[in-house]
C-alpha cells in the first residue's frame, strides 16, 4: 500500500542543543511534563481535588509552583531526601519500593527515575542555570513517528530539545493511527488524523494520511474554489468521489433545503428546463428571495443562536423572545451581513437581547463564544485542561465584559463589575486572545472593542463557525463536527474546504445568500446518496471523508410540510414526534396522511379528476410525492391496481409512497 | 393481516412470560449479556418527601415530624408513614435507602444526576438508565420496544448523547382512563390497506442508503407489529386484566401505569419508566399528600404493593428489579407555607425484586433528617446499585457522538453491596 505521509509544517531547524552548553532546567519544563505523562496529575490520582493518601498535586500539573511546595515541602518535606537521594519517598513511591496505591510508575535506572534522581541530587532547584523561556514546540518526523522538539529561548541564543520522553501524544482518530508514548506510530486505516503533542502547556500537531488508493477522481475538474479544495483534499486521500445525483433529486434536495418543502411539479419542470450548469444557482437565487426561505432559515438561525421556540401561551418570556424570533426573520428577510448581525447581538439594541437572556456574565460569555465563534470556553470555567486553549483566568476575565452596567452616581452609567464569589474582588475585564500576535483594536472605543475582537482582530473565527454551520445546515454534516467546539484536537474532516469556505465568506463580506449559494453550486453539494458497493453503510469511508453524500431523515417540521405540500393544503395535526417508532406509528396511524388525502379538492384526487389515463396518472403521483418519474418496475408493480380500483387506488398508493422511506429521507 | 404469523393471540396470554421474541429482545444488549432482568422505575417526579414517607422521624419536634404520622414498619427501626400501611406492611420484603445524597437541589440538575448516574454537564447529556439498557443494535428480532414510558418520559429519562434509536417509547397517555389507547397504536383502515404497497414501495426503493433509513426500516417494521399484531396490542391492552387485580392496583393513574409496567416486562420489555408527577409540594403537604383524587400517598401505597404482590404470585420477583425514587427529599423543617422545600441531602430510595436482599435498610439520617449520620449513597452509587442488582457489567464503556469513551457508571460510584444479593 502506497503511504502518503505529510507533515503539517516544514521544520528547517536541526535538532542540536548546544554541545556542552548547561542544560536550561525550569520545574515547569523537565518535571511538570514527567507528573502528567505518568498520570500522577490526573484527575483519578493525586490531581484530584483532594489529592490521594495525602499527597495533592493541581489537575494536569498546571501549577508548577502549587507542585513545587507539594513535592519539596509538604509532610516537611519528606517526600525528598537530599542526603540519601535514592530513599526519596518520591521514587521509592514510584518504583514501588514502599507501597503506593497506583502501582509501579516506572523502574528503578529508567529514565524518568534517573532525571527524577538527577534532580533531586542537584538539590531539587526550581529552577537551575538559565532556565529559558519555552518558545515553541514543533513535531519533526523519525522513524516513522515523530519527535516532539522544544525551542527554549535564553538570553542570548536559542536552545532546541528533544522533548519526546516528557510529551504526552494523542490521536484524534485512532482507528486510522494509533500513536505511542515514544512518539512511534502505528498506521491502522485508510483515512486522516491528527498527532497532537503536548509538553509543557503547548500543543503541536501533524497529520497523518493513509491513501484509500482508489485512484484520481473521475470529473471534469472545475475552477470554483470550492471544488477545488475539494477534489484536491480527496486526492490526496485516494478516494473517489461518486457521481452527480441526477437532475430531479437535486431539485428535491434543493427545495428542501432552502424552502422546507418539496417541489411542486411546476417548480420541478422550471428546473429541469433549465441548462444543467445554471439549474442550482438560478433556482437557488429564486428560492432565497421567497417569504419561505426567510421563515425556514430563520428556524436555523434560531436553532444557531439557541433562541427556543415559540411554545404557545404559557411562553413566561414570549415578548422578549417573540421580538428576537421577529428580528431573525427580518434579518433573513433582508439578507442582512452575517458580520452585522454579530454586531447587533453584541451591541445595545433590541439583539442584545440575545446575550442578556442569560443572566451571569459567565453564562453570556460562553454563549457568545459557542454561538459567534463556535468555541467552547466553558470548560474553563471550573478548572483548566491540558488540551483546551482557555484557561480559567481568560473564561473569568472575558466573562467580565459581560457584567450588567450600574448606574453611577452622578446618574450616567457605569460598567459592569464581575466580582469573584470566594473573595469579592472584581476581575479586570479581558479580550480572548484568538490571535497574540494581532495589533490592537484601532479605536479604543469600549462598546467596539469585543464586536472588533470577535470578527477581526486578526483572526478568522468568526467566518469558520458561520461557513461550518452553513455547511452543516445544507449538506447534513458539520466539517467540524460539534460546531461550538473548535479546537486543535478537534480538526475539521476536511481543511481545504472549510478554509475555502472560509475566503469565499470573506469576499462576499458575509453575505448569507452568497455563502448558500456558493455551497449548493458546489459539486460536494450535488453529490449522489447511493452507498457503495462492499461499505456497511456506517463505516463508509466515502461518507465520511465527503467524497459521497448521506441521506438523512426529514426533520419532523419538514416531514409534515412535505405531506401538506403533497395535499396542497395545511393540516391540523401536530408535527411528528422525535421518537423513532412514535415517529413510524404516527406515520400509519396518526391520520396526518389520511386525513389529508380525503380533503375535499387535495392534490391526489384532482389527479384522478384531471387525469384520465392510468400511465399519466401514475406519473403525475410519482412527480407529486416523490419528485420523480416512476421507474419501469414501479409503473409495472403499480398500474393494474391503478387500472383497476381508479380513485381508491391512487389514495392507497399515494399514502404508501408517503409513508415510504424515500419519501421520509434527504436524500 | 397478521404479519408475525407465529404468534396467535389463543397462546398469548398462556405463554407471555415465554413469548417467543423474549429470548432475542433480551439479548443483543452486551451490558446484560448474562441476565434477563428487567426493570420498572417509579418515578416520584418532583421531590418525594423523605420525612413523610421512608424516613418517618415520630420523635422530632413538630415543626419537622409535620402533621403525618409515622410508625414502625415490618422492618425494624424504620418508620413508614401510617399512610403508607400496605407498604409498611411489607418493608421486610424489600431494600430501603435512606442515605441518598445528592449535591443537586434543583428539579432538573436533581432529575439528571438520579436518572442518568451523572451529575450533569454543561458539554454532555447523558443517557438515562432505561437507554442505557437498551441493546446497541435493534435487531429483526425486535418487534416491541425494549424502553417504555409511561405516561412519557421526564427529559433526562431519555437518550442522552446516545442514538435516537436508544431513546424511550412513550405510549402517550393515561392507562386508567377508559379510552386509553398507546398514541398512534390503533392501525388507521388506510394503513392496514396499504401495507402490503408500502411494502412494495419499500423494496423497488432497493436497500436502505444510510444508518438513518436502516434505522427507519427497523421502527417501522416494529410499528407495524406494534398497531398490526394482536398480540402487541394485548400487551398495552389492561382490560384483559382481572377486574380485581385493576383495583388492586389502585384505579388511578399510578395504579393502572404500575400494572401496566408489570404486563410490559411480563411481555418482554426491558426498562418501563413510570412517571408519577406532582411531589413539588411547597405548600400544604400534609393535605396535599392526604387528600385528593387519589390522595397521593394512598396511590404509592397501593401501587407499590400490589405490584409487589403481583410480581411473586406470578414467579417473577426474581427477573424483575423494581425501584421507587425521586430527585431529591424534602426540607425537614416545614416552611410557614406548611410545605417543605428542596433537599438533595437527604433522600429514601425503595428497591425490591430480582437482584436484592429482602428486609434490609442501609443508612441513616440525623434526628431530623437533616444530615446523614450513616453511609452516604450518592445518586451514582444508586444507579449502579440498581445496574449491578439486573447483573449488567459496570465496566461497560458507552461512545458519545465524537467517539469519548464514558463508562457507564462514574468511576466513584460503588453498588450498595448491603443490599444486592451475594
Amino acid at each position: 500500500m502506497c503511504r502518503a505521509w505529510v507533515i503539517a509544517a516544514a521544520f528547517a531547524v536541526p535538532l542540536v542543543a548546544g554541545a556542552g552548553e548547561p542544560k536550561p532546567f525550569h520545574f515547569a519544563h523537565d518535571i511538570s511534563p514527567l507528573l502528567i505523562k505518568q498520570g500522577c496529575a490526573s484527575a483519578e490520582c493525586h490531581g484530584a481535588a483532594t489529592g490521594q493518601a495525602g499527597f495533592k498535586l493541581s489537575l494536569f500539573a498546571m501549577k508548577p509552583d502549587a507542585d513545587y511546595a507539594a513535592l519539596t515541602q509538604d509532610l516537611d518535606g519528606r517526600r525528598i531526601d537530599l542526603a540519601k537521594p535514592e530513599a526519596s519517598l518520591l521514587l521509592r513511591k514510584a518504583t514501588r519500593q514502599t507501597k503506593h496505591e497506583g502501582g509501579r510508575i516506572f523502574k528503578k535506572g529508567s529514565a524518568d527515575y534517573e532525571s527524577l534522581l538527577g534532580w533531586i541530587r542537584r538539590g531539587v532547584a526550581f529552577t537551575e542555570s538559565e532556565p529559558g523561556r519555552l518558545a515553541k514546540l514543533r513535531l519533526e518526523p523519525r522513524d516513522g513517528g515523530f519527535a516532539a522538539v522544544a525551542e527554549f529561548r535564553l538570553a542570548k541564543r536559542t536552545v532546541t530539545r528533544d522533548v519526546t520522553r516528557l510529551t504526552v501524544f494523542s490521536s484524534t482518530d485512532e482507528a486510522v493511527a494509533l500513536v505511542h508514548d515514544n512518539g512511534s506510530v502505528t498506521r491502522r486505516a485508510p483515512g486522516e488524523a491528527w498527532v497532537i503533542a503536548r509538553y509543557a502547556g503547548r500543543n503541536a500537531r501533524a497529520i497523518i494520511r493513509e491513501s484509500f488508493n482508489e485512484g484520481p477522481p473521475d470529473m471534469a475538474p472545475s475552477t470554483q474554489p470550492l471544488d477545488v479544495a475539494w477534489l484536491a483534499g480527496l486526492e490526496s486521500l485516494g478516494l473517489k468521489p461518486d457521481a452527480e445525483a441526477d437532475a430531479s433529486l437535486l431539485a428535491r434536495r434543493l427545495h428542501i433545503d432552502l424552502v422546507g418543502r418539496p417541489p411542486t411539479p411546476g417548480e420541478l419542470d422550471a428546473f429541469l428546463a433549465l441548462p444543467p450548469a445554471k439549474r442550482l444557482a438560478k433556482t437557488a437565487d429564486q428560492l432565497m428571495r421567497s417569504e419561505e426561505f426567510a421563515q425556514v432559515f430563520s428556524g436555523h438561525y434560531r436553532r444557531w443562536l439557541e433562541l427556543p421556540e415559540a411554545r404557545g401561551e404559557k411562553d413566561f418570556e414570549k415578548p422578549r423572545n417573540t421580538k428576537l424570533r421577529r428580528y431573525l426573520l427580518e434579518t433573513v428577510r433582508q439578507n442582512k451581513p452575517l458580520p452585522q448581525l454579530a454586531r447587533d447581538i453584541l451591541g445595545s439594541g433590541e439583539a442584545s437581547g440575545f446575550v442578556s437572556r442569560h443572566n451571569d456574565p459567565r453564562d453570556r460569555a460562553e454563549y457568545v463564544g459557542r454561538t459567534l465563534l463556535g468555541m467552547s470556553i466553558g470548560c474553563a470555567r471550573c478548572h483548566d485542561h491540558p488540551m483546551d486553549r482557555w484557561q480559567q483566568r481568560e473564561h473569568l476575565a472575558f466573562s467580565a465584559y459581560f457584567a450588567d452596567a450600574r448606574p453611577n452616581p452622578d446618574g450616567g452609567m457605569m460598567a459592569g463589575k464581575l466580582f469573584l464569589p470566594g473573595t469579592g474582588k472584581a476581575v479586570q475585564p479581558a479580550l480572548l486572545q484568538l490571535n497574540p500576535a494581532a495589533p490592537p483594536a484601532p479605536q479604543h472605543r469600549p462598546g467596539d472593542e469585543l464586536a472588533w475582537s470577535i470578527l477581526d482582530g486578526g483572526h478568522d473565527q468568526f467566518g469558520r463557525n458561520v461557513a461550518n454551520r452553513f455547511f452543516g445546515i445544507l449538506v447534513g454534516k458539520h466539517l467540524v463536527d460539534a460546531p461550538d467546539d473548535h479546537r486543535l484536537s478537534n480538526p475539521a474532516i476536511h481543511g481545504a474546504l472549510l478554509d475555502a469556505l472560509v475566503r469565499e465568506f470573506g469576499h462576499t463580506g458575509g453575505d448569507p445568500r452568497k455563502l448558500i449559494r456558493a455551497i449548493v453550486t458546489s459539486r460536494v453539494y450535488a453529490l449522489a446518496s447511493e452507498p457503495r458497493a462492499g461499505h456497511a453503510l456506517a463505516m463508509d469511508p466515502a461518507a465520511r471523508y465527503l467524497a459521497r453524500r448521506e441521506a438523512r431523515p426529514l426533520t419532523p417540521a419538514q416531514f409534515k410540510r412535505a405531506v401538506e405540500w403533497v395535499i396542497g393544503d395545511a393540516l391540523p395535526h401536530e408535527s411528528p414526534p422525535e421518537s423513532l417508532l412514535a415517529r413510524q406509528l404516527y406515520v400509519l396511524n396518526s391520520g396526518l396522511i389520511q386525513d389529508g388525502l380525503v380533503k375535499p379538492g387535495n392534490s391526489v384526487a384532482a389527479i384522478g379528476d384531471f387525469v384520465s389515463e392510468p400511465t399519466q396518472q401514475l406519473r403525475a403521483l410519482f412527480r407529486l410525492v416523490l419528485s420523480r418519474d416512476p421507474k419501469p418496475s414501479e409503473a409495472e408493480s403499480f398500474l393494474p391496481a391503478l387500472e383497476k380500483q381508479g380513485a381508491a387506488g391512487l389514495g392507497d398508493l399515494a399514502f404508501a409512497l408517503m409513508a415510504g422511506r424515500e419519501f421520509g429521507s434527504l436524500r | 393481516m397478521n404479519p408475525y404469523p407465529m404468534f396467535r393471540r389463543r397462546d398469548f396470554l398462556t405463554t407471555m412470560s415465554a413469548l417467543p421474541w423474549l429470548p432475542g429482545l433480551l439479548q443483543g444488549a452486551p451490558l446484560l449479556r448474562k441476565s434477563n432482568r428487567s426493570l420498572i422505575v417509579l418515578w416520584m417526579d418532583g421531590g418525594m418527601s423523605h420525612i413523610d414517607t421512608f424516613d418517618g422521624k415520630p420523635e422530632a419536634r413538630p415543626d419537622i415530624r409535620g402533621e403525618l404520622v409515622a410508625r414502625e414498619s415490618s422492618l425494624e427501626g424504620v418508620f413508614v408513614s401510617e399512610h403508607l400501611p400496605r407498604i409498611s406492611g411489607i418493608m421486610d420484603q424489600c431494600a430501603l435507602v435512606r442515605s441518598i445524597t445528592s449535591t443537586e437541589g434543583n428539579h432538573g440538575r436533581g432529575s439528571h444526576y438520579m436518572l442518568t448516574g451523572r451529575r450533569p454537564s454543561p458539554l454532555l447529556e447523558y443517557p438515562s438508565i432505561g437507554s442505557v439498557l437498551t441493546p446497541e443494535q435493534l435487531g429483526n428480532s425486535n418487534p416491541i420496544p425494549s424502553y417504555v414510558a409511561i405516561p412519557d418520559a421526564h427529559p433526562y429519562a431519555k437518550q442522552g448523547f446516545l442514538p435516537l434509536t436508544r431513546g424511550p417509547f412513550e405510549v402517550g397517555g393515561d392507562p386508567s382512563k377508559g379510552d386509553f389507547r398507546v398514541r398512534n397504536m390503533a392501525a388507521s383502515p388506510q394503513a392496514q390497506r396499504a401495507l402490503s404497497l408500502l411494502q412494495t414501495v419499500d423494496a423497488l426503493d432497493g436497500k436502505p442508503r444510510s444508518e438513518s433509513e436502516q434505522a427507519r426500516d427497523r421502527f417501522l417494521s416494529q410499528a407495524r407489529f406494534m398497531s398490526l399484531s394482536p398480540e402487541a396490542r394485548e400487551l398495552f391492552d389492561l382490560s384483559s386484566e382481572k377486574s380485581e387485580t385493576r383495583k388492586r392496583y389502585g384505579r388511578k393513574l399510578l395504579g393502572q401505569s404500575a400494572l401496566l409496567a408489570r404486563r410490559l416486562v411480563e411481555g418482554g420489555v426491558r426498562t418501563v419508566l413510570v412517571r408519577y408527577k406532582g411531589w413539588d409540594h411547597h405548600q400544604g403537604i400534609a393535605r396535599a399528600l392526604t387528600y385528593g383524587f387519589p390522595p397521593k400517598l394512598e396511590a404509592l401505597d397501593q401501587a407499590v404493593s400490589a405490584l409487589h404482590e403481583d410480581l411473586t404470585q406470578r414467579g417473577l420477583d426474581d427477573r424483575v428489579t423494581v425501584l421507587l425514587a425521586s430527585e431529591f427529599g424534602r426540607t425537614p423543617r416545614i416552611n410557614p407555607r406548611g410545605g417543605r422545600d428542596h433537599w438533595g441531602r437527604a433522600s429514601s430510595a425503595l428497591l425490591f425484586g430480582g437482584g436484592l436482599k429482602r428486609g434490609v435498610v442501609v443508612g441513616k439520617t440525623d434526628a431530623n433528617g437533616e444530615a446523614l449520620v450513616e453511609r452516604p449513597v450518592t445518586p451514582a452509587d444508586l444507579f449502579s446499585t440498581v445496574l449491578a442488582a439486573l447483573g449488567a457489567d459496570l465496566e461497560h464503556v458507552l461512545h458519545t457522538p465524537d467517539g469519548r469513551p464514558s463508562r457507564i457508571v462514574v468511576e466513584s460510584a460503588k453498588p450498595v453491596h448491603e443490599i444486592l444479593q451475594g
